[in-house]
């Protein structure tokens, strides 16, 4: 099986930023359909098969029944499927193309899915024990902590080439200040670390500026670079995940802004978005024509602007960033005790998530350079400012007149 | 400010969306709740324990995944049976997975037999307005009434 990690970096070398669409079927025919035409799209591209939401929440009876009535399910059920048709998925993907295939699943208990994976030899996922459990499920941190520990230790001992991305730069999408998303990358990388795997990737996904971005991704590689080894992992990049533009030039320009800032950093892999984001999942089509749109953006002269960089807002990213990584590790020697005891303490939290075990003390406000910037204490904004600043990139980008 | 009534926030089971009911409680707050908002994937168990411990002026279920016609239903039908809960019970957002009106009025249908009070679906007329009204209303009746009279 191709080393993930390995497979970016050589691409990323070669031909600039790997592209990956978010994509998942529940029929197995859909699924290979969609592989195959990333695979063979004319962008420089990974694969994904993204799982459904009741294999996420371990709900296998209800993925069974879903693919006994052939009812349509938002993702592949890898668990139910048997492992020798998707192991067939996988190696005519490797065999035509040369191409690794990431599972994507947002699962806070991930132990079945990995141990599938390790069944059919796949090594590359992505999550963590915080990114997924806070933001999209009500189980308890500490459970999230023991089930990722053993589904880790179950990855890394039955692959050779284990790799998980930590989502901790997507925490809720929106409105987070990138000092919290960049802590906690490397935060729940060395977790990831501790228990057996071997490359990890760093995520971050796109916020109001592509100005802040850019400071925030270059405070996050540099951190990264103190702690993990060089050549041992790399950087991926989101497109928004939050309410998106709606217009097909608001796509171009929210897409052109991020790739920019991609190109700034040296960001090694993007997961891209399409056009049709503010109504539904895309279709297999749309995502080869956003990948391929992507690709044209990058190898083309003058599409992307260039990001200008903010030396005061990265150095502001940096200082804070490694005042939460190091006061999280100083909270206890174990490594999830202390990054329980953070978010207990309230040194770690993340705005607006309704989580149980997630203190809800912090906000985040738009500075007027369109910055995220986080705050403790009482609130600044009411209901209505609020969602405006929800909707801050639908207003930049498709520029409603 | 203090709040002299409490609105329960919640949305159904299968919905892992949290922006809409982070929105809701500031909008709640504004007009005047206290609001205990029980986050994305709410149990209907704990919706109803919820009630059973502790009366509530009104329950606020927020979805958009959706399924809310399904499990909405389901859940309005519980609060009627299981809890005391006499008071409004409203659902909004995007009530099913379709955006014509006639399902859309199907549905609403449906989910006032279950026992909802009235239904906000926002996916293509704006029952935002009139949502914030009558909450608004239920805090302030003497402003209201001055309101409809002066109407």
């Amino acid at each position: 099986m191709i080393d993930f990690n390995t497979h970016v970096l050589e691409r990323f070398n070669a031909h600039g930023p790997v592209l990956q669409p978010r994509m998942g079927f529940s029929d197995p025919a859909r699924m290979q359909a969609g592989l195959e035409a990333t695979a063979a799209s004319r962008a420089n591209t990974v694969c994904t098969i993204t799982l459904d939401a009741f294999t996420r929440v371990n709900n296998l009876e209800a993925a069974q029944r879903a693919i006994d009535s052939e009812s349509m399910l938002n993702g592949y059920p890898i668990v139910n499927h048997p492992p020798a048709q998707t192991r067939a998925l996988i190696d005519q993907i490797d065999a035509r193309y040369r191409l690794p295939v990431q599972v994507r699943h947002g699962s806070p208990d991930p132990l079945h899915i990995f141990e599938r994976m390790v069944e059919i030899g796949l090594p590359t996922t992505e999550g963590g024990p915080i990114s997924y459990c806070l933001p999209y499920s009500r189980t308890p941190l500490r459970e999230a902590f023991g089930h990722w520990e053993k589904a880790c230790q179950v990855l890394s001992s039955g692959v050779d080439n284990s790799h998980i991305e930590s989502f901790a730069g997507c925490m809720m999408g929106q409105m987070c200040d990138p000092v919290v998303l960049v802590a906690l990358n490397i935060l729940e990388g060395l977790f990831l670390r501790a228990h057996g795997i071997k490359t990890l990737s760093f995520s971050y996904a796109q916020g109001t500026s592509p100005v802040q971005d850019r400071a925030a991704v270059t405070a996050l590689q540099q951190l990264a670079a103190d702690y993990f080894e060089p050549g041992s992992y790399h950087f991926v990049g989101y497109v928004f995940m939050g309410f998106f533009p709606r217009s097909l030039g608001g796509f171009c320009r929210i897409t052109g802004d991020a790739l920019a800032m991609i190109r700034a950093t040296g960001v090694q892999r993007v997961i891209i978005k399409t056009p049709v984001e503010s109504r539904r999942i895309p279709r297999v089509e749309e995502n080869i024509a956003a990948l391929e749109y992507c690709d044209y953006c990058l190898n083309t002269d003058g599409v992307l602007p260039q990001i200008p960089f903010d030396s005061q807002e990265h150095e502001r990213v940096l200082r804070s960033a490694k005042r939460l990584i190091e006061g999280a590790l100083a909270h206890d020697s174990n490594l999830s005790e202390a990054l329980l005891g953070a978010f207990d303490s309230g040194l770690l939290s993340i705005p607006y998530c309704l989580h149980p075990d997630n203190k809800r003390g912090a906000g985040t406000v738009l500075t007027p350079e369109n910055y995220y910037h986080g705050f403790q204490g009482e609130r600044v904004e009411n209901a209505f400012s609020f969602l405006a600043a929800l909707r801050q990139n639908i207003r930049t980008y498709d520029c409603v007149l | 400010m203090t709040f002299s009534k409490t609105a329960l926030l919640t949305t159904v089971p299968s919905d892992s969306h949290s922006w809409n009911l982070v929105f809701m409680e500031f909008l709640l707050t504004d007009i005047g709740y206290k609001v205990e908002n029980l986050g994305p994937n709410t149990p209907m168990d704990e919706v109803i324990a919820r009630l059973n411990r502790h009366p509530s002026a009104m329950v606020v279920v927020s979805t958009v995944n959706g399924h809310g016609y399904i499990e909405g239903a389901e859940l309005a039908l519980r609060i009627r049976s299981e809890t005391k809960h006499t008071d409004g019970v409203y659902i909004g957002g995007k009530i099913c997975t379709e955006n014509d009106p006639q399902t859309i009025a199907r549905h609403s249908a449906t989910l006032r037999a279950a026992g909802f009070d009235e239904v906000f679906d926002d996916s293509v007329a704006n029952s935002f307005d009139a949502f914030q009204e009558l909450v608004s209303a239920q805090l302030y009746p003497e402003h209201y009434l001055e309101k409809r009279v002066a109407r």
